[in-house]
C-alpha cells in the first residue's frame, strides 16, 4: 500500500521525469551544452535516491544503470549521440511505466534488462561493446547506501536554520606530497552550499626560489549551509595532520530577524584581531574603519577577510530571505477541490443570507450580508486563483510529442510556444490535454508537409506548429498554427456532398466550410493514419471543448497554413450566469454564451424564428424542451446566445437577472442528458438547473428542429 | 615574427607532475625575450602545483623586470579550478581577464 510519503515522492517523481524530459530534448539540440548534462544526470540521481529511500526498489535499480551510463557522458568519456538521447527517453518513460505499476511484471522486467544492456552498449568504448554481458542486478544494500548521499539538497536537514560558517584552512607546504589536490577539498566544500572563498598567494615565490611541489597558498572560506561542523571537518578528515584548521561559526541565519550582520569593528573584535577599544578610537575618526586600521598595523589579510565576510554574510541574508519570501509549499489538489467546494457552499449560503436580508427589511442585516458579500467575493478570487496553473506545464510535454510524431512521419517539426504564462484552472487544463494532443497530431499529420514539398513550395525545410495562449476577457484563447498547407476548401465540400451533409448547389462562407471538419463521422480513413490513431475525429475536440464550456474553430490560408483556435473559460467552478424562468422552474444560462435579451410576442405566430435587427434568429422554446406545463405570459423573452453554428434565441418566461453560479455536478444518473451540464443552488435552497448551451442546441440541430 | 614575445603553449594537464618542466620552459623563454604569454586553452587539466606554477611565474618575471602573462581562451576545467580556489570570483574563460586576477593575487613584498 502506497502511503503518504511514497504518494508525495510519486508525485515529485512525475515533476522530474518530466524535466528530464525537458532537458533531454534540449539536449538534443545542444549536445556540447555541459549543463544539460548535468541537469540531466541530476533529476537522474535525485529519482534514484528518493526512489531507494522510500522502497521503490526496482525503479532505484533501473535508474542506477541509466545514471552510470550518464556518468560516462557527464566525464567526457561517452559523447551524446542522437541515439543515446533517444534510449534515454525510453528509459525515462520505462521508469515511468515502473512507477505506474506496483508490481513488476515479466514484461516490465524483460524491458528494463533490454533497456540496460543496450545502455551499456551504448556507452562502453568501441573495442569494448561486444564483451558487454547482459547487466547485473543491482542489490539493494548498494542503494540505501548511496542514498544517504543522493538526497535533494533541500529535503536534507530542512528544519535547520542556514549557518554561516568562516572555515581557515592553512595547508603544510608539504600537502600535496602524498598527492592530495587541496583545490578538489574546497571544491567539496563549495557543494554544500553558498561558499565564498578566499586565496592568500604570499607563499608562492619566485620560481627560481620556490619548489613548485609545495604549498604556498592557504584560504578563507565563508559557507553558508545547513550541514553541520562535522560534516564540514569530514571534508579535512585525510588531511588533518597536515594542516592548521579553524572552522568558527560566524552567523545563523534567522528567517524572522532581518536585522543587518556584524559590522566590520564587531568581526575583528570577535576574531580576537583587535580590542574593543581600539575600534572605538578608529571609529572617533571620520576616515574609513579599515584604513584607520591598516595604518595602525593591523594585519591588512585580517581586514580583508572580514571585509569578505561580511558581504558574504549579507548575500547570504539577502537569498534566504528572498527564497523564504518566495517559498511554497506542495498541496494535494484534492485539498484544493475540497476548498473549492467549501468556498461554493459559502457563495451559496451568502446569497442566501443577502436574500432573507431583504426580505426581512432589516438594515443592520443587509449592512452585514453586503459585508459578508464582499469578503466571499474576495476568498472566492484568492481559493480560484490558487488553482490556477500557468498553460506552460500542458504545453511543454507537447515538445516529446512533436518530436517523436515528426520523426515517424520523416517531418521535419519545430514547435514554438507563447504565452505560456497564460494562467487556466487546473482543471480546465487538464481537460484540454486530449484535444490539443489531436489538434497537434493533427496539424503535423495533415497541415505540415514533407520537408521536400515545403522546399519545392518556397517555404522553410523544417516546418513551424506553434501554441499560443492569451487572455480574451473571461475567456483563455489557445491557437494551434501550423504553416503547412491549409485546409483544401474544395476538398472538404466535396467530401460533404459524397457524405450527404450539404447538397451541391449548397452556398458556404469558408468558416461554415471549415466548421464542417468538426462534424461526426466526417473524418474518414483516409485521412487519419496511424499516428491520429486514436479513432476520433475533430468532432470528439469540439465535444471535449463544449463540455468545458468552450468554442472551437478554424481558420485557413490555402498554402499558407492553418489555426485551431480554441476559446475556453479560465475556470469551470464557479461561472457567472443570467438567471432565467420559465414558470416556477428557473434556469442558468452561462453569461459568456449570452450576447443580448430581447421580449418576445408570439401574437399567434408560429414559433420559430426571431427577426432581431433585419437578421432572422432560430428559436428554441426551452418550455417545451423541459416539458413545463403552466400559462404563456404575454410577452416572452428571448435570450440570445452564441454557439458553433451562430446566434440562437431561447424563449423564456422572464430573465431574474445576473448570477454568480457555484456549479454542482448531477451525477452519473444526469449523464446522458444533454441538456444541462449541472446544477447550482439559489439563495433560497432551491435548485437550478444550469443550461448547456452548446449541446442543447446540438441535439436539436439533430432532431432538425433548429433551422440552420 | 616578433622577437620580443614569446607564446608558450600549455598543453595537456598542468599538474604536479608537469610543473617542473613547464617551468623551465618559461624561464629559459624569458632569459630570450622580455615577455612570454602562456597559453592554456589546450590544457586538459590544472591542480593547485599548476596555478601556483602560473602565479610563480609572474613573480619570477616581475622580479627580473620581465612579463609573463595570460593569452587565448581558458577552457572550462580550468576556470573551474581557478574558482574552486578562490583564484577568481567567477569562472573566467578569457586569458587576458584571468591574468588580471593572478596578477592581484596578494603579491608578497615586491
Amino acid at each position: 500500500m502506497i502511503d503518504g510519503f511514497q504518494e508525495g515522492f510519486l508525485a515529485e517523481a512525475q515533476e522530474l521525469l518530466n524535466s528530464l524530459e525537458e532537458s533531454l530534448l534540449a539536449l538534443e539540440d545542444n549536445p556540447e551544452d555541459g549543463e544539460l548534462v548535468a541537469a540531466v544526470f541530476r533529476a537522474m540521481h535525485t529519482i534514484k535516491g528518493s526512489a531507494g529511500m522510500f522502497g521503490f526498489d526496482v525503479v532505484a535499480g533501473f535508474t542506477h544503470h541509466v545514471e552510470s551510463a550518464l556518468e560516462t557522458v557527464r566525464s567526457g568519456k561517452s559523447p551524446v549521440t542522437p541515439s543515446l538521447i533517444d534510449l534515454t527517453l525510453q528509459c525515462r518513460d520505462h521508469i515511468r511505466a515502473l512507477l505506474d505499476t506496483p508490481e513488476v511484471t515479466s514484461e516490465l522486467d524483460e524491458q528494463s534488462k533490454k533497456l540496460q544492456r543496450l545502455l551499456e552498449l551504448e556507452v562502453s568504448p568501441p573495442g569494448t561493446r561486444d564483451q558487454s554481458g547482459p547487466a547485473k542486478p543491482v542489490e539493494r544494500r548498494l542503494i540505501s547506501e548511496d542514498a544517504s548521499v543522493v538526497l535533494p539538497a533541500d529535503s536534507v536537514e530542512q528544519d535547520r536554520f542556514p549557518i554561516t560558517w568562516h572555515i581557515r584552512f592553512i595547508p603544510d607546504s608539504k600537502i600535496m606530497a602524498n598527492g592530495t589536490n587541496p583545490l578538489l577539498l574546497l571544491q567539496e566544500l563549495q557543494e554544500m552550499g553558498d561558499c565564498t572563498t578566499v586565496a592568500h598567494t604570499e607563499g608562492i615565490l619566485p620560481v627560481d626560489t620556490f619548489d613548485l611541489g609545495s604549498c604556498g597558498t592557504s584560504w578563507d572560506l565563508f559557507l553558508t549551509t545547513t550541514e553541520n561542523e562535522n560534516a564540514l571537518r569530514d571534508v579535512f578528515m585525510f588531511v588533518e595532520d597536515e594542516c592548521e584548521l579553524l572552522i568558527r561559526k560566524v552567523d545563523e541565519i534567522d528567517f524572522g530577524d532581518p536585522q543587518q550582520y556584524k559590522r566590520l569593528g564587531q568581526i575583528l573584535v570577535e576574531r580576537g584581531v583587535v580590542e574593543e577599544s581600539v575600534v572605538a578610537d578608529a571609529l572617533a575618526g571620520q576616515t574609513r574603519l579599515g584604513e584607520v586600521l591598516r595604518s595602525r598595523g593591523v594585519d591588512a589579510r585580517e581586514i580583508e577577510t572580514a571585509l569578505q565576510e561580511q558581504e558574504h554574510a549579507r548575500k547570504a541574508r539577502q537569498k534566504i530571505q528572498s527564497e523564504s519570501g518566495a517559498a511554497s509549499i506542495r498541496v494535494q489538489s484534492e485539498k484544493l477541490d475540497d476548498l473549492v467546494d467549501l468556498v461554493g457552499e459559502l457563495v451559496t449560503l451568502q446569497a442566501r443570507l443577502s436574500q432573507t436580508a431583504i426580505l426581512q427589511e432589516e438594515s443592520s442585516l443587509q449592512a452585514i450580508a453586503e459585508h459578508f458579500e464582499r469578503l466571499i467575493g474576495e476568498l472566492r478570487d484568492h481559493t480560484m486563483s490558487i488553482r490556477m496553473l500557468p498553460i506552460s506545464s500542458t504545453f511543454s510535454r507537447f515538445k516529446r510529442l512533436v518530436r517523436d510524431l515528426a520523426r515517424d512521419l520523416h517531418k521535419e517539426v519545430d514547435l514554438e510556444t507563447e504565452g505560456g504564462d497564460t494562467e487556466l484552472d487546473k482543471t480546465v487544463i487538464e481537460r484540454l490535454q486530449d484535444p490539443l494532443v489531436h489538434v497537434i497530431r493533427n496539424s503535423i499529420d495533415h497541415g505540415v508537409e514533407l520537408p521536400d514539398q515545403r522546399v519545392a513550395a518556397g517555404k522553410r525545410r523544417n516546418g513551424t506548429v506553434r501554441l499560443v495562449a492569451r487572455h480574451t476577457g473571461a475567456n483563455v484563447e489557445i491557437r494551434v498554427e501550423d504553416d503547412g498547407k491549409g485546409l483544401d476548401r474544395e476538398r472538404i465540400i466535396a467530401k460533404a456532398i459524397k457524405n450527404g451533409l450539404i447538397s451541391a448547389d449548397t452556398q458556404l462562407s469558408d468558416r461554415e466550410v471549415y466548421d464542417m471538419v468538426f462534424m461526426a463521422g466526417f473524418s474518414t480513413a483516409a485521412e487519419v493514419t496511424s499516428v491520429s490513431g486514436r479513432g476520433v475525429g475533430m468532432d470528439v475536440v469540439r465535444r471535449e471543448i463544449d463540455t468545458i464550456g468552450g468554442s472551437v474553430a478554424v481558420e485557413s490560408t490555402p498554402g499558407q497554413g492553418s489555426a485551431v483556435v480554441m476559446t475556453i473559460p479560465l475556470t469551470l467552478a464557479i461561472i457567472d450566469g443570467l438567471l432565467v424562468r420559465i414558470a416556477d422552474e428557473r434556469f442558468v444560462i452561462p453569461l459568456s454564451n449570452v450576447s443580448e435579451c430581447v421580449e418576445y410576442h408570439r401574437n399567434g405566430k408560429k414559433e420559430g424564428l426571431l427577426e432581431n435587427r433585419g437578421e432572422l434568429i432560430p428559436l428554441m422554446d426551452l418550455r417545451s424542451e423541459f416539458s413545463i406545463i403552466g400559462e404563456l405570459p404575454e410577452i416572452e423573452q428571448a435570450v440570445v446566445v452564441e454557439t458553433g453554428i451562430g446566434a440562437v434565441g431561447f424563449l423564456v418566461d422572464a430573465v431574474i437577472g445576473d448570477h454568480q453560479t457555484v456549479i454542482k455536478n448531477l451525477g452519473q444518473l444526469y449523464h446522458h442528458v444533454e441538456a444541462v451540464s449541472g446544477a447550482t443552488i439559489l439563495g433560497d435552497g432551491t435548485v437550478a438547473l444550469i443550461i448547456d448551451v452548446q449541446r442543447l442546441v446540438n441535439s436539436n440541430v439533430r432532431n432538425k428542429r433548429v433551422a440552420q | 615574427m616578433s622577437t620580443n614575445v614569446r607564446v608558450v603553449n600549455f598543453t595537456g594537464d598542468v599538474t604536479l607532475s608537469t610543473v617542473t618542466g613547464l617551468a623551465e620552459t618559461v624561464t629559459t623563454a624569458l632569459k630570450e625575450v622580455p615577455m612570454v604569454l602562456v597559453s592554456l586553452s589546450q590544457c586538459t587539466d590544472i591542480d593547485l602545483a599548476g596555478v601556483q606554477l602560473l602565479i610563480s611565474l609572474k613573480r619570477y618575471a616581475r622580479l627580473h623586470k620581465k612579463a609573463v602573462h595570460l593569452t587565448g581562451a581558458v577552457p572550462e576545467v580550468v576556470a573551474g579550478r581557478m574558482t574552486a580556489g578562490g583564484f577568481t570570483p567567477n569562472p573566467v574563460r578569457e586569458g587576458r581577464e584571468l591574468d588580471t586576477h593572478l596578477e592581484d593575487k596578494g603579491a608578497p613584498n615586491d
